[in-house]
């Protein structure tokens, strides 16, 4: 009987994961939630989690919101195997519409952030190879761009115009009808 | 990882959000931003298509794009990521719209009438299509052929060392008659498509003169299987052969020219090696799918261009050859303006595909 407890206790350990951040702080998370990352699942796979997951190119800031975002998409994961046998699109809509909108809800709140967190949440989802998560940043910033000139995104971004006046000219010339 | 700025956004993570921009114009302004970007946003943007009205449409998003062009010039046909003016006055020239370069043609419709045959018979030529022998955005002294239609079903091939007519060949005169449906320049040689799938290709020489001149044109795949689906169209890997049903395309074939034995034939292939096809009378051009983020390969891309003054998106979509369904060219609903059809003061523009350089 002890040696069954202490097997449950063992799988209910092994379920959690440490991540460290680039500034050292931990984070235990469940691996449902970690394996959103293909970078950590792969880890994982090789068993090479003992002792936490060290994320040299992640800060503890962006790290939190991450996680943040994995575990309402690990939630939402979790749900649909559950309800579901099927992963197709229309068979996730079918089975939680409601939870499907609370999820886009989260996604557009999660995104209310400044310019240079969005650029370190991108590098980061590409670092842990999170899709869901590097499509939401990118379509951000595809959003944000639609329709401003090279010079309204330039301040937005806050970039340096560092095109030679030969590259302007060039540019000027080559594409003057997408700036009409 | 705070030292990074925007522009030092990886190429792979920049092209990203570059697949998220639909829009030709917005993804030429973010290159336009800063040096790295413009280096490292280098995507081939989709196929654009002409409008009757001088206006192009961007694929898939629907976008109507207006580059100033000649007003009184009218479009017949284009080849890469140049169109095939027309003036009222018969001057003919090939443009890039985008970057405003002119390569001088001579005027077509008079070079077809300097052959006797063709001065003679008392029609006119209605169709054109040009194509290269070198891409002319790096060869602008590339060799030019134009197949010329004219209202008597018979066709002109024109060979061109721009800006001088080198060399015309009509159909009307030689014998037996062999009419050329489509042309294409494959492996640096002029091949032509005519009835009964017979292929052909163009011996050109250079004569003392230093002008390119038609020495021969020998059948080279003798296929005749009397198959006369209409139009056809073909580029420099093979053939595309629609089967129209009701006046719809319900389907195409795609036959290769086996070329490499003594026995040359056309193949039914069943895929396209990834490639995208854009098919069309006055131009066809294929191109590999990586290049194009969000275009799926093995596809086959056409529109209404067979029927004078109809509306190019009749009869138009995307044919997958992997499992030959057909989707609409355009992902959101038509713009009503891109039917309703605003005369440009040149006349009507003849629906064909242009693509914007990646260099753009």
């Amino acid at each position: 009987m002890a040696s069954a407890g202490s097997g449950d206790e063992k799988a209910a350990a092994a379920a959690m994961i440490t991540l460290i951040s680039s500034d050292n702080e931990k984070f235990e998370v469940t691996e449902a939630t970690a394996t959103l990352s293909q970078t950590i699942r792969h880890m994982i796979e090789d068993g090479c989690t003992d002792g936490g997951v060290p994320l040299p190119n992640v800060t503890s800031k962006i790290l939190a919101r991450v996680i943040e975002y994995c575990k309402k998409h690990a939630t939402a994961a979790a749900g649909e195997e559950g309800s579901s046998s099927s992963f197709s699109d229309a068979a996730f809509l079918e089975v939680d519409r409601a939870f499907l909108e609370e999820l886009e809800e989260f996604d557009d709140a999660f995104l209310e952030v400044d310019r240079a967190t969005l650029f370190d949440l991108i590098l980061a989802a590409n670092y842990l190879d999170i899709k869901g998560l590097l499509n939401l940043t990118c379509q951000k910033v595809a959003d944000s761009v639609k329709g401003k000139t090279p010079e309204q995104i330039r301040e937005m971004y806050n970039i340096v115009n560092d095109l030679t006046p030969e590259e302007e000219a060039e540019i000027r010339r080559e594409t003057q009808w997408a700036f009409e | 990882m705070a030292s990074l700025s925007w522009s030092d956004l990886p190429p792979e993570l920049l092209g990203l959000v570059l697949k998220c921009l639909p829009s030709l114009a917005d993804r030429v302004r973010l290159r336009a931003v800063c040096h790295p970007w413009r280096t490292n946003a280098r995507q081939q943007p989709m196929p654009l298509l002409t409008l009757p009205d001088g206006a192009f449409l961007s694929i898939p998003d629907g976008e109507i794009i207006r580059v100033p062009v000649p007003d009184d010039a009218r479009c017949y046909g284009s080849v890469d990521n140049w169109l095939l003016l027309m003036q009222n006055d018969g001057g003919c020239s090939l443009v890039n719209p985008f970057s405003k370069a002119i390569v001088e043609l001579p005027m077509l419709s008079t070079v077809w009438f300097s052959d006797s045959s063709n001065a003679t018979s008392g029609l006119n030529p209605i169709l054109y299509k040009p194509v290269v022998l070198s891409p002319l955005d790096s060869s602008p002294d590339s060799l030019v052929a134009v197949l010329i239609l004219d209202d008597g079903y018979c066709s002109t091939v024109c060979i061109c060392q721009p800006p001088i007519a080198a060399d015309v060949s009509s159909s009307r005169a030689r014998w037996p008659l062999q009419v050329f449906d489509d042309v294409a320049f494959f492996n640096g040689k002029l091949h032509g498509l005519g009835s009964s799938n017979k292929l052909f290709v163009f011996d050109i020489e250079y004569d003392l003169s230093n002008q390119p001149k038609i020495t021969s044109i020998k059948c080279i795949i003798d296929y005749g299987d009397g198959l006369r689906d209409l139009p056809q169209s073909s580029d420099c890997h093979g053939q595309a052969r629609l089967y129209l049903k009701h006046r719809r395309t319900v389907a195409f074939d795609v036959f290769e020219a086996g070329l490499s034995s003594n026995t040359s034939r056309w193949r039914k292939v069943n895929n396209l090696g990834g490639q995208v096809l854009c098919v069309g009378r006055h131009c066809s051009k294929s191109f590999p799918a990586v290049e194009y983020n969000g275009i799926e390969g093995d596809c086959i891309y056409f529109m209404c261009d067979y029927y004078p003054n109809a509306d190019p998106l009749r009869d138009s979509g995307i044919y997958s050859m992997r499992t030959g369904m057909i989707t609409p060219l355009l992902s959101g609903a038509l713009l009503s303006e891109t039917v309703a059809v605003p005369q440009h003061h040149g006349g009507q523009w003849c629906p064909t595909w242009i693509f914007p350089a990646d260099s753009m």
